[in-house]
């Protein structure tokens, strides 16, 4: 099982915490962490627990707000959402990630 | 911008540590009740529920480690640290702290001393139109009969110097005193200066308030207002908080009376190393200082063995001339 799983890169979890947020609406930390896992088929190997920490480093950038909310189960959670500034760094997060992604297909391919 | 939202982010954490770590426990206790029930959901049994929920998430304490680090100031929290343990070492060890401390203060009090030294005599220039032509003259008396290197001058001979001298555009004298100062509640010590009429002049020196000493104060019983007194920026400003009308003010120094005519610059504070006279008198006062006490022969700087009386008359003798 653990060969088919591919670790996180570092820096893609900020992004697809953000695009995430982005389809969801807000969210809290659990229903962030089952959707990257759903979206990824279970091919990602994601420990919940960086979740949070990625979460935090967002919300210091200022590119998701987060408020206290109640969740499904009646529970007290924390929700988060995107910000004003976090749509505008997915859209230049997607580019980078677009011209790296095209980048390393080239160099995947002129090597067969 | 993103660095400054960054810093006041981790500076209110850093403030508010314990409500936020309650508010992270709560957050991930709910994160692992949500997985607990959703793997109830699908058929697990509850302690499977539960250990499956936090295998998933790996490492509670670890997480919660690094997301402390990134909210707050760990920097500070260590450098808080790091002095508790200091003062904890040093308590155990009072032998050593002391000598350390010692050390500490020697060191730093001898730099200070070296480095006031220094400035004061080589780095620093006195506040004066041309303060690298001013020369301080003595008369070098070795193998005479009074043997000494730096023998005091009198007016007579200050006067014999200018009237030789070709190089100098300007002679006087300058003496430092300490003086008993009385002006209304005002009844204390001042450390003061004896110059000649000639020295603000010759120093090339424009006055705070009023106007500085003249030679025409050296006249015997003073100047145009009566014996005239100069009085530094530093006890303006403290003493008389900057008033202007302290001009024409009359105090008592050395029980005699005396008018302020004016205050030197500011940052003035005279011209000899270390000596920061409050207080300019006309050389007519040594005249009157000693005219009262006759037995006086010699002082400090700038009088000779002579009775003080006779020098006083022997200098206006010569100025009459």
């Amino acid at each position: 099982m653990g060969e088919t799983k591919s670790d996180v890169l570092q820096g893609t979890l900020d992004l697809m915490v953000l695009k995430t947020l982005e389809s969801m609406g807000p969210s809290h930390g659990y229903g962030i962490a089952r959707r990257i896992e759903q979206v990824s088929n279970d091919t990602l190997s994601l420990n919940q627990g960086t979740i949070y920490p990625a979460l935090l480093r967002l919300l210091q950038r200022g590119w998701i707000k987060a408020e206290w909310g109640v969740s499904e189960n009646n529970r007290r959670a924390k929700y988060y959402s995107l910000s004003r500034l976090g749509k505008k760094q997915i859209e230049r997060e997607t580019e980078s990630w677009e011209r790296i992604a095209a980048t390393m297909a080239r160099f995947l391919t002129t090597s067969d | 911008m993103d660095w400054l939202r960054i810093l006041w982010s981790r500076c209110t954490a850093f403030l508010g540590t314990k409500k936020l770590d309650d508010e992270l426990d709560e957050e991930l206790l709910a994160h692992i009740e949500l997985a607990v029930e959703e793997n109830l959901r699908s058929g697990m049994l509850q302690e499977d529920a539960r250990r499956v929920a936090l295998l998933k998430f790996e490492g509670l304490a670890q997480v919660k480690e690094t997301y402390r680090l990134q909210r707050g100031l760990p920097f500070l929290d260590a450098l808080a640290q790091d002095i508790r343990y200091g003062a904890r070492q040093l308590k155990h060890a009072p032998g050593f702290a002391f000598i350390a401390v010692l050390t500490l203060a020697l060191g730093i009090g001898a730099n200070t001393a070296v480095f006031t030294l220094t400035h004061a005599l080589l780095l620093s220039t006195l506040p004066v139109r041309d303060p690298g032509e001013l020369v301080r003259l003595a008369i070098d008396l070795r193998g005479s009969e009074i043997n000494g290197r730096n023998a005091p001058l009198n007016l007579p001979i200050i006067e014999a110097i200018e009237k030789q001298s070709r190089s100098f555009h300007g002679i006087f004298a300058w003496c430092v005193y300490d003086f008993p100062f009385k002006d209304g509640s005002i009844n204390n010590g001042i450390h003061g200066a004896i110059v000649s009429g000639n020295a603000f002049e010759s120093l090339g020196m424009h006055p705070a308030a009023g106007r500085l000493l003249t030679p025409a104060d050296d006249q015997p019983g003073g100047g145009p207002d009566g014996l005239a007194a100069v009085i530094s920026h530093r006890i303006w400003v403290e003493r008389y908080h900057a008033d202007p009308s302290i001009v024409g003010r009359h105090i008592t120094v050395t029980d005699h009376g005396a008018t302020i005519v004016g205050v030197a610059p500011a940052g003035f504070e005279g011209v000899i190393v270390a000596e920061h006279p409050d207080i300019y008198l006309p050389l007519e006062f040594q005249a009157v200082l000693y005219a009262r006490q006759p037995n006086i022969t010699a002082v400090a700087c700038g009088s000779t063995p002579l009775p003080a009386s006779t020098q006083a008359s022997a200098a206006r003798r010569q100025r009459r001339r």
